[in-house]
């Protein structure tokens, strides 16, 4: 979702329904480039719409310069301190997390992955919506933590919370 | 300002200050032993699912059916990832993790090569990989081959086959998995000791094979003692009998782990009692002359055999000689002593109560428990049986609320929850457990335990919850009844199996004896007239599909998304929820109760369309609130067909409602007439003693 908003394409498609993934393959470069809407563009601080009626959620609301104040980071790891180890490993095993799941679990976040580090275990969390029956959702969890604590060769767990569906992540309307 | 800074110097010179510093002495801590620390913190909780649980309404299980499915595909998600690891190995061989974490590895993947040009180091792979026959079959082809085998590496081999009976070791099976096992795998539910062992499996022929070519001592000590203990781990005494006599006249010594194996299955050697202690003391002698210093396995194990030898006599006082024989030899006794203890001391339902060994055994442990750090180890197999065999005798034979308290206490204290090994234990733990309570002990101290309890740690099953009901009932207490509706919805009691309807009447009868016997707050009415609705939307009295072709018209119909068709499906698949008179009557006496006319005449009405077929009719209560309701509301005519029913049915009421609608004062003369014509027609004689006006 991110990078959509960064893309600043939101007034192209204020005609779709909420959007929130966070596939970063989205549009090609020529848009990119050569689109108007893209004149005084900022990082992941989206635009209004035409009609002001593009949802976010609390997170996309909270533009970047809030971090600290309203909202926190999305991943938690203390590798870039003094003396940080895997500072760079740690960065693309949080995009590798980010893209295994969202293929995973396709089409369940409604929030952005938290990835917490804490001793040597990974703990992801986030909102997940209640579209599938409890049983499927514990098959995944079993899957998921399994399959990506073999991966990257640490304890994996999964912490989720539910709701009922996309519209309650809504936060305001832009 | 002098005096105080004279104050401060007097009061530093007056302290008496070390010169010099020593720091304290560094602890040297295992590399764990801040998490040992953190889960000494840790308690059973009550109030919080379960760990393999998420902590989210959604995602908790509350009935223990659900429970076992969640886990269970939890498990089931857990190997799927592990097949995806096994298939795709190549994508999970880059380890960052120092030191490597084996389990995280996929699985080896054998080479053909390794099986057509065999050698030790592949049958080394193949037994850490727990491939034990097919360890054989390439130590067979070695032979042939002439490659040479280590002596050890045969021996390990034999080893193997002997534990695991000449079969590949079952795969360790997932946390989730293993709670359930008991139900999973059927073999040997029983728990009885039958003969399991392979005849002329791998491990004899190996057996045969190495029996000449052992040249050494302890070659022939090794390659004797696992064949017997093999044979007595898998309950073929006869044979292992013979090999022991062969080891004797060979004056092969025996070892402390075929002594220990041998003491555990002499019940299945020796018929009678004494023969079977004679037995002991012998082996016990052997051991003694040989100088082999017994374990705690070997007196658990002498333990199990007295515990099998039921109703004998000298039982009891040779548990404590043999206790006091651990204290000398310097032995702590482990839960799973004490198990023996308790099954000895009380061999059947009635036997023991005299004894008082029970709260003896508790206090022991507390004490055990103080001096060991507040913490116990596993120690032996056995210790898993003893929560579930105190509670048992404590409720069984002691039935004593006190002592199957304090155990339960006992039981959430640290960490000691994990001496249940599985679910079925458990369930039988908390079965017998509040079995006792609801029969002696008082609702304010059974309610919280129960509340404590249900539904994160224990799920109880139907039984458990009829004595729940009983329990209420005659206890009366007013306040747990709609708890008692949130509890059975939670614990998935509501729904359409046969034993569950009988909960739902019990449940009604329930509700509605109180109704009778005092008068009840506006609030509790409009309660139970609620749970009456909840029950009539659960399980609707006519079928929905049929509602549904009444109303959507086929536009709408296009409309109906695949979900709703599917769970239409669904729904036709399960039986119809049949009403019964008995039940409609509860639920009529309850929605009358609150005012409720429109849908308690409406299960009238259903009661009238198919009394056919319906079991039992209505009863008097029912009818007689339906119709002081009716003319509360001013419903002549309706009033008038309840009477007739009433009159149809021949019940004993007719006079007072006749009494009751006579009273009534505008009636029409039409109605009078009509109620003229019933009285006329009734059989009864008490409706002929009412004036009609």
């Amino acid at each position: 979702m991110n990078t959509y908003l960064k893309l600043n394409l939101l007034g192209n498609c204020f005609q779709q329904r909420c959007y929130l993934s966070t596939s970063p393959i989205l549009h090609s470069w020529f848009v990119r480039l050569t689109n108007v809407t893209q004149v005084n563009t900022e990082a992941a601080t989206p635009k209004h719409t035409r009609k002001r009626n593009y949802p976010l959620t609390y997170e996309q609301r909270q533009f970047p310069k809030l971090i600290g104040h309203t909202k926190t980071w999305n991943t938690f790891n203390t590798s870039n301190l003094r003396d940080g180890k895997r500072k760079a490993e740690t960065v693309s095993d949080d995009l590798f997390l980010r893209q295994f799941i969202y293929g995973t679990w396709h089409s369940l976040f409604v929030s952005e992955l938290i990835i917490k580090r804490r001793h040597n275990m990974i703990i992801l969390s986030g909102l997940v919506t209640r579209t599938i029956h409890p049983r499927r959702m514990y098959f995944l969890i079993g899957y998921t933590e399994e399959i990506l604590s073999a991966l990257l060769k640490t304890p994996v767990k999964i912490e989720i919370q539910t709701v009922e569906n996309k519209e309650d992540v809504i936060f305001t309307y832009w | 300002m002098f005096l105080r800074i004279f104050n401060r110097c007097a009061s530093t010179a007056t302290a008496s200050r070390p010169t010099s510093f020593t720091f304290p002495q560094r602890l040297n801590r295992s590399p764990t032993a801040i998490l040992e620390a953190l889960n000494s913190c840790v308690q059973t909780d009550g109030g919080n699912p379960a760990y393999i649980f998420m902590d989210d309404p959604f995602l908790i299980p509350t009935s223990g059916h659900e429970k076992r499915q969640l886990a269970l595909s939890k498990a089931s998600g857990k190997k799927a990832a592990r097949w995806i690891i096994d298939r795709y190995s190549y994508a999970f061989f880059h380890d960052v993790a120092a030191p490597s974490i084996p389990s995280y590895f996929p699985s080896y993947t054998f080479d053909e090569k390794e099986f057509i040009e065999p050698d030790e180091t592949t049958l080394y792979k193949l037994m850490n990989w727990n491939k034990i026959t097919k360890a054989y079959e390439i130590y067979k082809k070695c032979l042939e081959n002439n490659v040479d085998i280590s002596s050890t590496c045969k021996y390990a081999l034999f080893d193997l086959l002997c534990i695991y009976n000449s079969e590949n070791p079952m795969d360790t099976l997932p946390p989730e998995e293993d709670w359930y096992r008991r139900e999973l795998n059927e073999t040997n539910q029983s728990g009885l000791t039958k003969r399991t062992w392979k005849d002329n499996g791998l491990a004899e022929q190996m057996f045969e094979e190495l029996k000449l070519s052992a040249t050494s001592v302890e070659q022939k000590i090794r390659l004797y003692n696992s064949f017997a203990s093999g044979l007595l781990k898998y309950n073929y005494a006869e044979k292992a009998m013979t090999i022991l006599d062969e080891m004797r006249q060979n004056k092969i010594s025996i070892d402390l782990t075929t002594y220990n194996y041998l003491l555990r299955s002499i019940s299945s050697i020796k018929e009678s009692y004494e023969a079977r202690w004679q037995f002991i003391t012998e082996c016990l002698q052997d051991m003694k002359q040989n100088s082999i210093q017994p374990n705690l396995r070997t007196f658990n194990s002498i333990l199990y055999t007295l515990r099998r030898c039921s109703l004998y006599e000298q039982g009891p006082i040779l548990a404590l000689s043999i206790l006091k024989e651990m204290r000398q030899c310097g032995i702590e006794p482990s839960l799973g002593t004490w198990a023996h203890i308790i099954m000895i001391f009380y061999p059947n339902d009635q036997i023991g109560y005299e004894t008082q060994i029970l709260p003896q055994i508790m206090d022991e442990l507390e004490k055990q428990y103080e001096s060991n750090g507040h913490q116990f180890q596993w120690k032996d197999i056995d210790d898993s049986e003893f929560f579930f065999n105190a509670m048992f005798k404590a409720t069984v034979n002691c039935r004593d609320i006190d002592l199957a308290k304090r155990i339960h206490r006992f039981l959430m204290t640290g960490s000691n929850s994990r001496f249940i090994p599985d679910g079925f234990k458990e369930q039988m733990y908390y079965a017998n457990l509040f079995r006792l309570l609801f029969r002696v002990d008082m609702p304010e101290q059974v309610m919280p335990l129960w509340e404590s309890v249900v539904p994160n740690i224990y799920s109880p099953s139907i039984n458990v919850i009829e004595d729940l009901m009983e329990f209420i009932s005659t206890w009366n207490i007013n306040d747990y009844y709609v708890r008692l509706w949130s509890d059975l919805l939670m614990l998935g009691f509501i729904d359409n199996k046969q034993n569950n309807r009988r909960i739902i009447e019990r449940y009604l009868m329930l509700l509605n004896r109180t109704n009778t016997q005092e008068n009840l707050s506006k609030d509790q009415i409009k309660q139970y007239a609620n749970i009456a609705r909840q029950i009539l939307k659960r399980f609707p009295l006519v079928p929905e599909e049929e509602q549904k072709f009444e109303n959507t018209n086929d536009n709408q119909k296009q409309e109906i998304s695949e979900e709703q068709q599917r769970r239409n499906q669904f729904k036709q698949l399960q039986p119809v929820f049949q009403y019964s008179g008995q039940l409609l009557s509860n639920l009529i006496c309850l929605l009358a109760q609150a005012d409720d006319f429109d849908a308690s005449w409406s299960l009238y009405e259903h009661y009238l369309s198919n009394k056919n077929t319906l079991i039992n009719p209505l009863n008097e209560k029912s009818l007689m609130l339906l119709l002081s309701l009716s003319i509360k509301q001013n419903h002549i005519n309706r009033a008038l067909d309840i009477i007739e029913t009433i009159n149809e049915l021949n019940y004993e009421c007719l006079s007072d409602a006749l009494d009751l609608l006579n009273r009534n004062v505008n009636l029409s003369i039409n109605d009078r007439q009509r109620l003229k014509t019933i009285q006329k027609n009734s059989s009864l004689e008490s409706a002929h003693h009412v004036k009609l006006i």
